[in-house]
């Protein structure tokens, strides 16, 4: 039998310029579905991956969307947030990416959504048991700050060998009077692994802990996924007498929706220079400014 | 209005791919053909292959023409294309000596087995600008095509394979084949299918420099070369040519070629004492597909450098110099700062306010609260 | 028997075990379709011929066979094997050979599937099982029929040196799954 009629046999001959259902080969689908198991059996701990190329770059999102490959069905309905917002365009072109070589469908709406793929805010709106959440991540590896050897950074997280870690953020208390970090803030997961939970704000955070959704996290580059599965612990590092706390935005307020409960965006003003604020997470905002109208009544003024 | 400008990135995304498009077509010369790139360009295409990690010249071609000429652009096509290929098998370990040379030399010794075969190089040519290229036409082809073909008559033809040049040193016994870290069991890793971990197996550094960028490879090994480093290479072997492929035949398991790839190949001997003290040489190994002499060069004393018992400086050091030599990878990240990071920053802003309020006054106090 | 018609199977079965992984005790039905083809798609959705397996029990040279006709995957020894499959039950003690990983790498462990007679909620016979941890809210019963009781206690003498481990599914004969991951502190009542 010759070559070619084997592989025609084998049913792996496509016309070479097909691309396969959500673009990633079977194969390595499997590969990073293996992966996923694992980083769930295992929540905080950074599982390493081998990470096809997407035609999106690295850094990019392409961790992110390597599991919503791996992930999505036809029957999947999408949602994709950049810094909150689903108009934004790398959200945009993600989106569409996706969609080509799917054929699922999209949504704005965080309650309809069956996947959402994010990078660097978790929506306002609570997530329930049969969503996921998939986040894109830089730099999964919490410790570089104070480490840059990988094995040297796997040491410590097998040993939780974490002193290294507390010990810059009590110098950083002395130097500054509080933990500097301001988003990507270092958490512990299930009381055993300090996790990047992604550059998200330290406002999403406590939407981490004893949640009813699945977290997933994915490094395209640095080739590794990780997890938090629901109702699991996830605190940020603190001390007892200097708490941790999310960003101050008191006597804030939205200028579209009138909301002072949501995550903002500072915006300058270019003729007058005074700062105004809006929600990052925009289709939220949009449903606040709906109700309203609904009812009649305008917080916005 | 702020916010209105995020929005509508659909259309703006879509425009911008427009533009893009009619950088390349606005002038007035012919479209260029996808085949006159593979044929003309071609050290470009080998390029492209190389670091994209997979072996198709028209794909490549067609890659590079995408990406207006920009290598390491095309090298990501070529990539993306590949994630989507199916593995269909493993071809069988192939030794370098079964390369049908076009070129080989060797810096090591004067007259080698087989003799030293200068092939196609642009080594000794001075690099003077050839300014009857602006006019290059095929009549003047055709001339130089003619006097080619009269000067070979008389020309032998190669010998299918030639003998490997570090094979002499390896009877003497002074040839030590690797040390540091060394296998994997017997089986060849594949980053491509498992992920990397550190300390890599050497099959593991030699596929991850492999695929590496071309300039990146050859800086790290230029420091070495230079003294951040203690190799001091003699090319004990340099070949470019063809490398048979051959697969375990599906049914009778016999090897079965399938075909031939292009490939450079260099071997670098350096020196080095072993455990007793007694000096040994050593092999520094580099191979690459298409030819691409710098970068089989570079792939070979950085492989010597990932051997070091004691790493010392950043090419010794394995995890260092794999974690930066794709350019698929750095390309993506060096660009993904262009990505809007107005909640990280927004984020800061709202550190930096506290602190400039609270200034250093505050001090922390005793434990932490939720270490473990 | 080809349990994954095509790539839309694996898909969906994978999202499944997904579920019954991120939701310990929780019971998932992985094969609507007939239920005995619950076992061929999960393996096909999870092996292949970069990874290898061992199975345990009795039968092991047919369901060997199987298990290697239906996903190409390598059969070896138990204490390197990526998959084992407990064809009944119990392993015997065998299980205490299943590799658990490194403290650098502890998702090299094994994964564990045991085949039993079924899962459930109310069943009055099989060996309750309740589980705490992550993916539980509060605490959570599953009662499993065809299971050892002192599987249950060897697993969790396997998994307390967390993060090293094993991650367990079992199948039952109606397709159904249950998952149990390391992190998992299982009780037998």
């Amino acid at each position: 039998m010759r070559f070619s009629e084997w592989l025609h046999e084998h049913g792996q001959a496509k016309k070479s310029r097909d691309y396969n259902f959500a673009f990633i080969n079977e194969a390595a689908k499997r590969e990073i579905r293996r992966k996923i198991l694992k980083a769930v059996a295992i929540p905080g701990y950074q599982v390493p991956f081998a990470s096809p190329e997407l035609p999106i770059a690295r850094g990019w999102g392409t961790g992110g969307l390597q599991i919503t490959l791996s992930l999505i069905g036809p029957e999947d309905i999408l949602k994709v947030i950049d810094q909150g917002c689903d108009g934004s365009v790398n959200a945009v072109n993600i989106k569409k990416f996706v969609g080509q070589v799917t054929g699922v469908s999209t949504t704005t709406d965080t309650r309809r959504a069956t996947i959402i793929q994010t990078r660097h805010r978790i929506p306002e709106e609570a997530m329930t048991r049969d969503q996921i959440l998939v986040l894109q991540v830089p730099f999964p590896e919490a410790l570089r700050t104070v480490e840059p050897s990988e094995a040297e950074t796997r040491r410590m997280h097998g040993e939780a060998d974490y002193s290294q870690m507390w010990l810059y953020l009590y110098e950083d208390i002395v130097k500054f009077g509080e933990i500097s970090i301001g988003a990507r803030y270092p958490v512990t997961v299930n009381g055993r692994y300090i996790m990047d939970p992604s550059p998200i704000p330290r406002w999403d955070l406590p939407r981490l802990h004893l949640a009813e959704t699945l977290f997933l996290f994915g490094a395209g580059r640095e080739k590794r996924i990780y997890a938090i599965p629901p109702h699991t612990r996830v605190e940020p590092l603190e001390f007892e007498d200097v708490p941790f706390r999310v960003e101050n935005f008191r006597g804030k307020a939205c200028r579209r929706c009138g909301s002072r409960t949501t995550f903002l965006d500072e915006i300058i003003d270019e003729a007058s220079g005074n700062r105004t604020y809006l929600c990052s997470d925009t289709s939220h905002c949009d449903k606040l400014l709906a109700q309203q109208d609904e009812q009649g009544d305008c917080a916005c003024k | 209005m702020g916010y209105v400008a995020v929005k509508g990135g659909e259309e703006a995304i879509a425009q911008a791919g427009r533009l893009l498009a009619y950088q390349r077509l606005k002038g007035t010369s012919k479209p260029l053909e996808v085949v006159q790139i593979q044929e003309q360009l071609y050290l470009a295409v080998d390029r492209v292959m190389s670091e994209g990690s997979l072996y198709a010249p028209e794909l490549a071609a067609l890659a590079f023409k995408q990406a207006a000429g920009d290598t390491l652009e095309a090298a990501f096509m070529l990539r993306a294309y590949r994630a989507t290929q199916p593995r269909v098998g493993y071809s069988l370990p192939q030794s370098g000596e079964e390369i049908r040379i076009i070129r080989r030399i060797s810096a090591a010794f004067k007259d080698i087995p087989g003799g030293q075969v200068l092939g196609p190089t642009s080594d000794y040519t001075l690099r003077l600008l050839d300014f009857e290229l602006l006019e290059d036409t095929p009549r003047r082809r055709r001339a130089f095509m003619e006097a080619l073909g009269q000067d070979l008559v008389d020309a032998q033809p190669l010998p299918l394979t030639f003998p490997k040049v570090v094979d002499i040193l390896r009877k003497e016994g002074l040839l030590v084949e690797t040390i540091g870290n060394g296998g994997n069991g017997g089986k060849v890793f594949d980053i491509t299918r498992q992920s990397l971990t550190f300390p890599a197996p050497r099959s593991a550094a030699l596929q991850g420099i492999t695929r590496g960028e071309t300039g990146g490879l050859l800086l790290l090994a230029y420091t070495n070369m230079r003294g951040y480093g203690d190799i001091h290479p003699t090319v004990g072997e340099l070949r470019v040519g063809y490398l048979p492929v051959r697969i375990a035949h599906p049914h009778s398991g016999e090897p079965y070629s399938i075909g031939e790839v292009k490939v450079t190949e260099a071997e670098v001997i350096a020196r080095f004492n072993d455990a007793e003290g007694s000096p040994k040489f050593t092999l520094g190994y580099g191979l690459c597909f298409g030819h691409n002499e710098i970068k089989a060069i570079a792939m070979a004393v950085l492989d010597r450098a990932m051997q070091s018992p004691e790493p010392k400086t950043p090419s010794e050091d394995q995890e260092f110099v794999l974690s930066h030599l794709d350019g698929i990878d750095s390309l993506g990240f060096g660009s993904h700062w262009k990505l809007p990071h107005y909640v990280t920053f927004q984020s800061d802003l709202d550190r930096l306010r506290q602190t400039q309020e609270v200034g250093t006054e505050a001090r922390p106090g005793s434990g932490k609260k939720n270490a473990i | 028997m080809p349990a994954a018609k095509d790539f839309l199977d694996t898909q969906q079965a994978f999202r499944l075990l997904l579920q019954a992984l991120s939701h310990p005790g929780e019971i998932c039905l992985l094969s609507p379709r007939d239920p005995r083809l619950g076992l061929p798609l999960m393996l096909q959705t999870l092996l292949d011929h970069e990874v290898s397996f061992a199975v345990i029990g009795p039968e092991r040279d047919s369901y060997a066979g199987l298990v290697k006709n239906w996903t190409r995957s390598r059969v070896t020894e138990v204490r390197a094997a990526d998959f084992i499959i407990v064809t009944r039950g119990s392993s015997e003690g065998e299980i205490e050979k299943a590799k658990r990983g490194t403290l650098e790498y502890p998702d090299q462990g094994a994964t564990i599937i045991y085949l039993v007679d079924s899962l459930s909620r109310e069943d009055q016979n099989g060996l309750r099982v309740k589980l705490r941890g992550p993916g539980v809210k509060n605490e959570i019963q599953a009662i499993i029929t065809g299971l050892a009781a002192d599987e249950i206690l060897r697993l969790q003498e396997i998994n307390l040196e967390f993060p090293l481990g094993v991650d367990c599914f079992f199948i039952d004969q109606m397709g159904q799954v249950m998952g149990m991951p390391r992190s998992s502190l299982p009780e037998v009542k």
